[in-house]
């Protein structure tokens, strides 16, 4: 799931400053889940909003809505109706939902309404850990099913560094060493063989490095 | 009961008692449709309980889950409880009872009561009563619904007449001319639940100290000193001089175990427990360095896994527990310390220091126990308490009276709950058969108004006619009628009877009104009243709302009229907005299966399934072994030293006669589904496994536990070492000349209590004194040695436990890490064994060695019955109940009880009540005929649902699931309607009937409308 | 301004708050008339958003009254309650609507001197804090 974490008000004052009236709009997907922009967030920004603006003696008209999904063209479509009447669209969705509206409503101002943060798993509720970085060449299988692109805090690929200590990362206590979670799993697991293997170089071009990347199946084209 | 008298038969049971046992026995009568008068001789219900901060083992204060959830059950349930009332005769006979009822002037009309406590302050006799419940500044303790909301009373006694009070009570509620009545009631049967009274311990203070130095409490003052809501509020400090303690003992057995006047001989059984809550719930929050100290001869926590409860208190929690038996309290003038001298085990005389000294004091009977026996002409044991016999745990002396809780000997609270459920049971079976709840059919046809515009009456009710004296009722009135929706503005004279409400029903119908506000009453109190009353007009119960002008405007602003006023006409718009917006809450109803399945053949299965068809329920019981009997088939005498083999018999004749019963043995329940009122479960037996199903409307679980095979002690290697069963073959054999049977050595706690099954067996130390005393019997000179860690003997067990040693069985004790060994030497079996006063192991060559084994859980069996009823074992494999203080027979699957050892190690007795208890829990559930699921729970908006599991997680009673369509499902029937998970769901996709977001905003948008 | 009424909206668990409130009311123990009660089956069912809502239209303090801690029927209703209390506090902080016009509290069925107690307390704070800003800023906004 991706996970994002609303924006501080201050700076989305600063978006809806020049507006008299903004579509406030939620996505029902990731962003709900993590208690970022699903309906119930929509409802209590628009709420704050409202607030910090009428407190200055400006009225700010606010439109709620949520979208099943703000990533799928689809989805996206179904405020083409009402887009005329707002001056501005505040998207809670993560950074390829705003950018599919932005992409859609081309002379409409999209604001992001939150910060996304990264591809993560729920440890617990109200609690979400960075668990995948999104390589494009998935290692988990010789690591224990713990990945050291996304929980090493330096990437890399035959650990541990000099700097972990009791299973902890040095640069926060709080920070499991990845390389010692993936020893004590492949332990338990009896395949510390492939802990001594030594893994070549890794290829950063099928990671970000290689420039924005895409996926194409030829078979479900239309 | 001759069955010639079927049509005399009443319908209602005399109830003697309101403490928890009584209120639960006359909850489970009302609930099958039967009448309950519940009488107390106190001014208010409730009994111990309210005194009670919190309780065993869980440290919750769950109160409340006794009482049922009437908001959501059926129909009104039928109870009169009667207060200041004695029972003072009883003529008749089972089905066709006459009691007369004494009933002492309370002096006070509790309908003009306002419960405001000014009669207390100005009387200078302290004659007038309040039963204050843990919160001493309210009048009652409300945790409840039943306390007696204002429960003063004048103690004429006392009273001098000097009128004060009179001229003080400004509603005018006092009458002192009051007169004493009596009154004759009809009922078919009688359960007696009048209690005990706790040990008052200022007579032994030259020993204890107690009311000479103000540091030395009782168990029950210090559970005050603790509540957050008590009379320190909730600030921990001593009596003495306010200081917060840091050295705390308890003394067990205050007035219990002692044969020297006034202290009782027997064990007061739940003192151990009480003392061990206090101990942990005042470490954990009030001062974790607090040093608590238990002082005790043997620590008897015997309920379901209070052993593994001790356990954590002693090793996990860092309470000291000393063993011992403390005989002085004395102060040390200069310091202030308590000094509490006892003799410690090995024999030397200790003192210890401490700032606070709680007596856990011991439980007797009643002091007007024998005149209330006479009355209901029942026998008594010979501490005064109701006497029984272990085979028929519930009944007492006289046919159709019962006795449960406390009236039969100190217990806890879900032997006491126990006892109640099964006491109701055997009253149900005097009365005239089926008494049934009214049904909804002959309520008119519910009209669906859901698109009609809103047409609001706001009627208004001052039934105390103290609303009008702060309110500006005209003026209320007049300006509810401009509010939106609204088309009716009326005042109702509602005075106690049914005139009032026929006048709403009547006023709805005329003026066509679909939606209904009523001004005036909490509804807390009066919400269902007119719920039901909407209802008789042909609207939803959900359709009305109460605005709460008396106790929210008039009552708290009665010096402030204008305010009053216009708070008054806020709490009104608020209404008529949330009753707007409300929406009709169906609750569908389902018919219940007048059948039930009994799972397991024992003694528990057995009584249960009798006591069922003896309701005319039809019954399959299904039976593992090719007979029935169960583990009782290897006993040969109750605890109470009575046979037994004769009985188990003819109750498995009796079961194999009765035509209501059909018996299906050598069978195994491999599949079940369905839910209460309509389960269909599988069923396979004999060796050609053949398959039926049975449909049936409540399940019955009773398979049992099985006995401990023991691998220590040298077992199966000589055939001198048995258990405790064995030995019971071989007295039952009666041959005194047997040498086996010369020296006998017992050990106990075989195979419990350790690492593998940390749990106690519960009975073997009294099965253990039982044997011993029937070697005795047989042989006076035969030598018995028990070696044993605690003597768990709870009650009169204890007796029988001195009886033993006064006729020369020893006992001895030995701890876990020194534990007896034993083997061969040159003279035969030996046993070797540490003796704490010479301080060295003896050697023994005993006869016998008889090893004291538990029931412990048929882990395999449990595992698949579990698997297929979908329920939890708890750690030691034992069945998960619905809370196992409160609902100690009920399963969290609705329709699902249990009964006997498949909950922990029970006795005969137990098994007998437990088996009694569940067939009247299933009662009450048949008696419902249909079932209604009520709609004021949580729904799901499935095309908003995220999945995200947000409810799933947040649930206190897990009852959200992600279903195969992938979207959140909440099951009405399980669903308690709290509403947390409609709060937490941040898709917004779980609204909770009665309670929606829309209403919720709309009231405060109503409140706050034109603020902006 | 001194002729300052503030309006509280307190949301009331009907185990125990409700219920003391009641016997606020039958023991005449008088409070404010400024607080308003709506009744919920438990704390646990008042959402962030009936917060944030009431103080939008114009309250000037919300009350959330559950039971103590450790006592609430549905487990642990109350301590969800008051982790939202705790959010939508900072929430107002941050907008400058002041964190300090929602509180939680506790108190069992039987203390209606309780309720009464915090009721005044909570008018009395609510009154020296003023009038909420929004009201203040919506009159300009008209203008």
């Amino acid at each position: 799931m991706i996970t994002a974490v609303r924006k501080p008000l201050e700076e989305i004052m600063g978006f809806a400053a020049p507006y008299s009236r903004v579509l406030l709009l939620g996505c029902n997907e990731c962003v709900t889940v993590c208690y970022a922009g699903g309906r119930k967030e929509v409802g209590i920004l628009a709420s704050a909003l409202s607030m910090a603006f009428l407190k200055e003696g400006k009225k700010l008209d606010i439109v709620e809505q949520t979208l099943e999904r703000q990533c799928d063209p689809e989805y996206v479509e179904e405020i083409a109706q009402t887009i005329d009447q707002y001056d501005a669209v505040f998207s809670m969705a993560c950074g390829c939902g705003v950018q599919t509206v932005a992409g859609r409503y081309k002379d409409k101002p999209v604001f992001p309404m939150v910060n996304t943060m990264f591809m993560g798993a729920s440890e617990r509720q109200g609690v979400w850990a960075e668990r995948c970085a999104g390589c494009g060449e998935c290692v988990l299988g010789r690591t224990g099913g713990i990945c050291p692109v996304a929980r090493c805090s330096k990437r890399i690929f035959n650990g541990p560094c000099g700097g972990s200590t009791k299973g902890k990362c040095e640069i926060d206590p709080g920070v499991d060493c990845a390389w010692q979670l993936i020893w004590d799993r492949l332990k338990a697991l009896g395949r510390t063989d492939l802990y001594s293997e030594i893994m070549p170089a890794k290829d950063w071009r099928s990671a970000k490095d290689g420039g924005p990347r895409r996926i194409v199946r030829e078979d479900l084209l239309s | 009961m001759s069955e010639s008298e079927g049509n005399a038969r009443k319908n209602s049971v005399l109830v003697v008692g309101g403490g928890i046992a009584g209120i639960k026995s006359a909850l489970d009568l009302a609930e099958a449709g039967r009448r309950v008068y519940l009488v107390d001789k106190k001014p208010a219900l409730g009994g111990f309980l309210p005194l009670l901060d919190r309780q065993f083992p869980t440290n919750d204060c769950n109160i409340c889950y006794v009482t049922p959830d009437i908001a959501k059950a059926g129909a009104p349930l039928d109870i009169q409880s009667l207060p200041l009332t004695k029972v003072t005769g009883l003529s008749g006979e089972p089905g066709d009872f006459s009691a007369t009822l004494a009933t002492e002037p309370r002096c006070i009309v509790l309908d003009k009561c306002n419960a405001c406590g000014a009669c207390l302050e100005v009387c200078p006799e302290s004659a007038v009563r309040f039963t204050p419940g843990l919160d001493h500044k309210s009048p009652t303790c409300l945790r409840y619904p039943q306390a007696t909301p204002t429960a003063f009373s004048i103690d004429l006694t006392k009273c001098t007449r000097c009128g004060k009070c009179v001229e003080a009570c400004e509603p005018g509620a006092i009458d002192l001319d009051m007169a004493a009545s009596q009154q004759t009631v009809g009922v078919g049967a009688v359960i007696v639940a009048s209690g005990a009274e706790l040990f008052d311990p200022t007579p032994m203070q030259e020993w204890y100290g107690y009311g000479k130095f103000p540091d030395v409490v009782t168990s029950l003052e210090f559970e005050q000193i603790m509540s957050s809501a008590g009379p320190t509020g909730g600030q921990f400090m001593r009596p003495s001089d306010g200081r917060r303690p840091q050295r705390i003992g308890w003394i067990q057995c205050v007035g219990s175990r002692s044969t020297k006047p006034p202290a009782k001989p027997y064990c007061s059984s739940i003192c151990c427990m009480f003392a061990m809550k206090e101990a942990v719930w005042a470490k954990e929050h009030y001062a974790q360095d607090l040093d608590a100290t238990v002082f005790y001869m043997d620590m008897r926590p015997m309920g379901k896994d209070y052993e593994l409860y001790y356990q954590r208190v002693k090793n996990d929690l860092g309470v000291n527990f000393v063993r011992c038996r403390p005989h002085t309290v004395g102060r040390d003038d200069v310091t202030g310390d308590l000094l509490l001298e006892y003799a410690s085990e090995d024999g030397s005389s200790q003192i210890a220091r401490l700032d606070l000294i709680v007596l856990a004091t011991g439980f007797c009977a009643p002091n007007d126990a024998k005149e209330q026996a006479k009355a209901l002409g029942i026998e008594l044991d010979p501490y005064a308490f109701v006497a029984a016999a272990d085979f028929d745990p519930v009944a007492t002396s006289r046919p159709g009276v019962y006795a449960c809780g406390m009236a039969l000997g100190p217990r806890d609270i879900p032997d006491s709950l126990v006892q109640a459920a099964a006491a109701a049971c055997l009253a149900s079976q005097d009365l005239e058969p089926g008494g049934a709840l009214m049904s909804e059919d002959s309520l008119p046809p519910e009209r669906d108004t859901r698109d009609e515009d809103a047409h609001i009456g706001v009627f208004f009710a001052d039934w105390s006619g103290r609303v009008s004296q702060a309110v500006d009722l005209k003026k209320v009135m007049a300006a509810s009628a401009n509010l939106p929706g609204v088309s009716h503005v009326q005042e109702l004279v509602i005075s106690g009877g049914q005139a009032g409400l026929d006048e709403l029903v009547e006023a709805i119908k005329a003026k066509n009104l679909n939606r209904v506000v009523v001004a005036g009453y909490s509804p807390r109190t009066h919400g269902r009243l007119f719920a039901e009353t909407v209802r008789r007009a042909g609207l939803n119960r959900n359709m009305v709302e109460l605005a709460n002008i008396r106790d929210q405007s008039a009552m708290v602003h009665s010096g402030d009229p204008v305010h009053a006023t216009s708070k008054a006409l806020d709490l009104v718009r608020m209404a008529v907005a949330g009753v707007t917006l409300a929406q009709p809450i169906y609750s569908h109803s389902q018919p219940v299966e007048q059948s039930a399945l009994v799972v397991g053949g024992g003694v528990a299965g057995m009584t249960a399934a009798l006591a069922l068809a003896e309701q005319g329920v039809k019954v399959t019981l299904v039976e593992r072994a090719k007979q029935l009997g169960g583990l009782a088939l290897k006993l040969k005498r109750t605890l109470d030293g009575q046979p037994l083999v004769q009985q188990v018999q003819d109750l498995v004749a009796k079961v194999q006669a009765e035509e209501g019963v059909r018996v299906i043995t050598d069978a195994l329940v491999v599949d079940h589904e369905g839910q209460a009122g309509a389960f269909r479960t599988g069923v396979q037996s004999g060796p050609s496994m053949y398959y039926q199903k049975v449909e049936h409307g409540v399940t019955i679980l009773a398979t049992g536990a099985r006995q401990y095979q023991p691998t220590e002690y040298d077992y199966g290697k000589s055939d001198r070492v048995l258990t405790q069963l064995e030995l019971e073959d071989l007295l039952a054999q009666g041959d005194a000349s047997d040498p086996r049977l010369d020296s006998v050595v017992m050990i106990q706690c075989v195979g419990s209590r350790n690492k593998q099954n940390p749990t106690c067996g519960r009975i073997c130390c009294q099965n253990a004194v039982k044997n011993a005393l029937w070697i005795k019997d047989l042989n006076p000179e035969a030598q018995v040695i028990v070696l044993y860690r605690d003597m768990r003997t709870p009650y009169r067990a204890e007796d029988a436990y001195r009886q033993a040693r006064e006729r020369g069985v020893l006992f001895v004790r030995f701890s876990e890490d020194d534990p007896p060994s034993v083997g061969q030497d040159q003279d035969g079996l030996m046993v070797s064994f540490t003796d704490k006063v010479l301080g060295r192991r003896l050697t023994y060559n005993p006869g016998t060695i008889v090893l004291s084994t538990p029931q412990v859980a048929d882990d395999e069996a449990m595992e698949e019955l579990c698997e297929i009823f979908r329920l939890q074992q708890t750690d030691t494999g034992f069945l998960l109940e619905e809370n196992i203080k409160v609902r100690p027979g009920d399963t969290p699957a609705p329709g699902l009880f249990a009964a006997g050892s498949i909950l922990a190690p029970k006795s005969i007795a137990e098994a007998r009540t437990q088996g009694l208890a569940a067939a009247g829990r299933a009662l009450t559930l048949l008696a419902q005929h249909s079932l209604t699921v009520s709609g004021g729970v949580a729904k799901v908006v499935a095309e908003r649902c995220a999945a995200c599991l947000v409810c799933v997680r947040a649930c206190p009673v897990n009852v959200p699931f992600i279903n195969a369509d992938g979207y959140s499902q909440i099951d009405p029937a399980k669903c308690l309607g709290c509403g947390i998970c409609a709060a937490e769901c941040p898709a917004k996709a779980i609204q909770l009937m009665g309670y929606t977001d829309d209403q919720i905003l709309g009231r405060t948008d109503a409140l706050l409308e034109g603020v902006l | 301004m001194s002729d300052f009424e503030p309006i509280i909206v307190a949301f009331a668990c009907e185990y125990c708050a409700y219920t003391a409130a009641d016997m606020a009311g039958s023991l005449g123990m008088s409070y404010p008339p400024n607080v308003k009660i709506i009744r919920v089956p438990c704390t646990g069912k008042v959402d962030t958003l009936h917060l944030m809502r009431a103080l939008q239209k114009g309250a000037d303090g919300v009350l959330v009254a559950g039971c103590y801690l450790g006592d609430c029927h549905y487990k642990n209703g109350n301590l969800r309650a008051q982790q939202r209390v705790g959010y939508v506090s900072r929430l107002l902080e941050e907008i400058g609507v002041g964190g300090e016009r929602v509180m939680m509290t506790f108190m069992s069925a039987g203390q209606g001197n309780v309720f009464a107690q915090v009721a005044n307390e909570f008018t009395e704070k609510i009154r020296n804090l003023g009038p909420n800003p929004v009201k203040l800023g919506a009159g300009k906004a008209a203008a």
